[in-house]
């Protein structure tokens, strides 16, 4: 019993972290139609800040990862995507693409390919007791992050004017702007919200591993797509399930598989998630796009 | 021949010239891909020699990678998994059953035992990347496009996993040593590359190409036309697994030795680099691309590591290249979209084409306005 619950604990807070990455991709893909390969480097390069920064005091050192991540979501909206507006989907995808490649070689060239350690969050590698149950405190802060910020981003997209707009531009672009909302305006806003959500994304996987590398941002990069194909392309609820879903899977999968091919857990994890996708190929909250009318 | 055949003749001229419009582009690239290699492995340096057989392979993966995407306009980031098993295959097939036993000792059965030429093994490794892309593509192609391209990312990470820890087929994260790998000239590489170069022509002038491409460019019409996007699809990402696998086995024959890290994202973004800056619709785009990228590639790598190209002696900083090159797939994306070939196959000379002009109207699709954009 006390095991099942630690694992349930674990899985929660991982699948919580996977809906962060998922959310950050799926709500630039829901409101601008780009699927954004940039944003694993958006968390590769908050990571760096919090190790660049993590002399000072830890609200600072947040503060200036999160500012990080939201103020290159926004250069990256304003210098690239903004000059190939009105492309179509695959065009931005390869966009997107080459500008992480660009990112990602750039950090190559000038940090260099050596992991880069951080002692932030050491504070949180101690275990936190509940009777007979032992979680590591890191665990129900990511959880705890994690539910938050979909609450605040629920929040935001349901309670406020930024929000109503945000969702009329996803529902229909071109209509939203007939109507007033300002194009530009809320490409930034949908980019900087992204950027956000890697920045805290970022924070946690520093306050849980601590390790940092140019790469360091594939795997996210990996959950967070993958996640948002379960969920139904552009679906933000279907996104945060999707990544969920990965959690718990990950972690079940490590428990019940046996120790002779544990290694294999992520192949296991995406050969899962494709063969479920031949069910559902639109994902799970997802109908197919809506087809052009002829 | 009597008079009164006058009409037939000119039919069989009028013929002769439609299929001198079709083949001409796709004969053009052979012409310049042999001429160009041929004088190198004539008069070239032997680091000229290795950069060429380099550049060949690479345009083999990159017609393998075209002509899934050419034709569908689904972007795979995938294609490189089928090189890898292409490298494996192909790997376990030629290393000499003596040293096997010392490289792969765990290697199960007949495996251990087996033993064959290394064009028998190019074979029959793209026959096993192609039916592993015939079982990935029974959910893959069910999907909207988009989603599709995503989903072959995890694929690539799945047999990346498996090729990391598979150790006793693959040796896992150690690198595979004892392949052999002097049996692999220019000339053979050119004659693998010339025979892609026709699968991809044949392919996209097939009614299956035809149709793939038509349901690239307005789906809901060909839909509407009886096509099945999906088998279409299919075929193409099996057929163009085939060739990417073909590759990878002459990939892992250069080298000599492979590690998995080899077949992972730095060679997929190099790939899709040269398709997409040539342009990505066609074949003159691939071989274009392949070509600039190279060249770029290889000029930097000569730099960085302190060497000079020609006169040209700079010293920039490492990884300088991987940088430029990712710039100019920016720039080209940003500013020419359709690559720097703008998807357009070599034109026949002016002279040569049709009178008619029905039916008669190159292969290379003439600039049909885009489908609406989603915004």
């Amino acid at each position: 019993m006390t095991e099942v619950v630690q694992y349930a604990v674990q899985a929660l807070s991982l699948g919580g972290l996977y809906a962060l990455f998922a959310l950050g991709v799926a709500l630039v893909f829901g409101v601008g139609g780009i699927v954004n390969f940039a944003h694993g480097q958006l968390i590769v390069l908050s990571m760096y800040m919090v190790v660049a920064t993590d002399a000072l005091p830890w609200p600072l050192t947040v503060l200036a990862a999160l500012l990080t991540a939201v103020v290159l979501g926004v250069a990256m909206e304003t210098f690239v995507f903004r000059p190939a507006r009105g492309a179509d989907e695959s065009t931005y995808l390869i966009i997107s693409f080459a500008l992480a490649l660009a990112i990602q070689a750039l950090v190559l060239m000038i940090i260099g390919a050596t992991a880069k350690s951080t002692s932030f969050g050491q504070s949180l590698a101690r275990a936190v007791h509940f009777g007979s149950v032992q979680v590591p405190a890191v665990d129900l802060v990511t959880l705890g992050v994690a539910v938050l910020s979909l609450g605040g981003l629920v929040y935001l997209l349901r309670g406020t004017r930024l929000g109503v707009r945000l969702r009329a531009a996803a529902e229909d672009f071109e209509m939203a702007r007939l109507v007033g909302v300002k194009a530009n305006g809320v490409m930034s806003a949908t980019f900087a919200l992204g950027g956000l959500l890697a920045g805290i994304a970022a924070v946690l996987l520093c306050a849980s591993g601590g390790v940092v590398t140019p790469e360091s941002g594939l795997q996210p990069l990996l959950i967070a797509f993958v996640a948002t194909v379960i969920g139904g392309m552009g679906s933000l609820g279907g996104a945060a399930i999707g990544g969920g879903l990965l959690g718990v899977l990950t972690i079940v999968l490590q428990v019940v598989l046996p120790q002779s091919i544990r290694s294999y857990r992520d192949a296991f994890v995406f050969a899962l998630v494709i063969a479920l996708l031949y069910f559902r190929p639109a994902g799970l909250a997802g109908t197919l796009r809506k087809q052009e009318r002829v | 021949m009597s008079a009164g055949d006058g009409k037939g003749t000119e039919a069989a001229v009028d013929r002769a010239r439609r299929t001198a419009v079709e083949v001409w582009p796709v004969a053009c690239l052979m012409v310049i891909v042999v001429a160009l290699c041929l004088v190198i492995e004539a008069f070239g340096s032997r680091e000229l020699r290795s950069i060429t057989s380099n550049g060949l392979i690479n345009l083999l993966l990159v017609i393998g990678l075209y002509i899934f995407v050419g034709n569908s306009r689904v972007l795979s980031f995938g294609h490189i998994c089928f090189a890898a098993i292409g490298a494996y295959t192909s790997a376990i097939l030629t290393i000499p059953v003596t040293s096997k036993s010392l490289v792969l000792p765990e290697l199960p059965g007949f495996l251990g035992s087996a033993h064959m030429s290394t064009p028998m093994a190019t074979l029959v490794a793209a026959g096993v990347a192609g039916l592993f892309a015939l079982a990935a593509s029974v959910p893959l192609m069910r999907m909207s496009g988009i989603a599709a391209g995503i989903a072959t990312l995890a694929l690539l990470a799945i047999v990346q996993v498996v090729a990391q820890n598979w150790t006793a087929v693959t040796g896992g994260l150690s690198t595979l040593t004892s392949i052999p790998s002097a049996d692999v000239s220019v000339v053979d590489l050119l004659i693998w590359v010339l025979v892609g170069l026709a699968v991809a022509f044949l392919y996209q002038r097939s009614r299956f190409g035809r149709r793939l491409r038509g349901s690239s460019e307005d789906e809901v019409a060909a839909r509407a036309l009886g096509v099945r996007v999906e088998g279409e699809r299919r075929f193409a990402f099996v057929l163009s697994a085939m060739v990417t696998g073909a590759a990878g086995s002459l990939y892992a024959h250069y080298l000599g030795a492979i590690a998995p890290e080899a077949f992972y994202l730095d060679l997929t973004f190099l790939i899709i680099a040269m398709l997409v800056v040539g342009g990505m619709r066609s074949l003159s785009g691939a071989v274009l691309g392949t070509f600039t990228v190279t060249a770029l590639t290889q000029i930097f790598y000569k730099w960085e590591s302190g060497g000079s190209v020609g006169p040209i002696s700079l010293s920039v900083p490492s990884g300088l290249g991987q940088v430029i090159v990712a710039f100019l797939l920016l720039i080209v994306l940003l500013v020419r979209p359709d690559g720097l070939t703008g998807s357009a196959e070599i034109p026949l000379p002016k002279r040569l084409r049709p009178r008619r002009r029905d039916d008669a109207t190159p292969p290379a699709s003439p600039p049909v306005p885009e489908p609406a954009a989603r915004r």
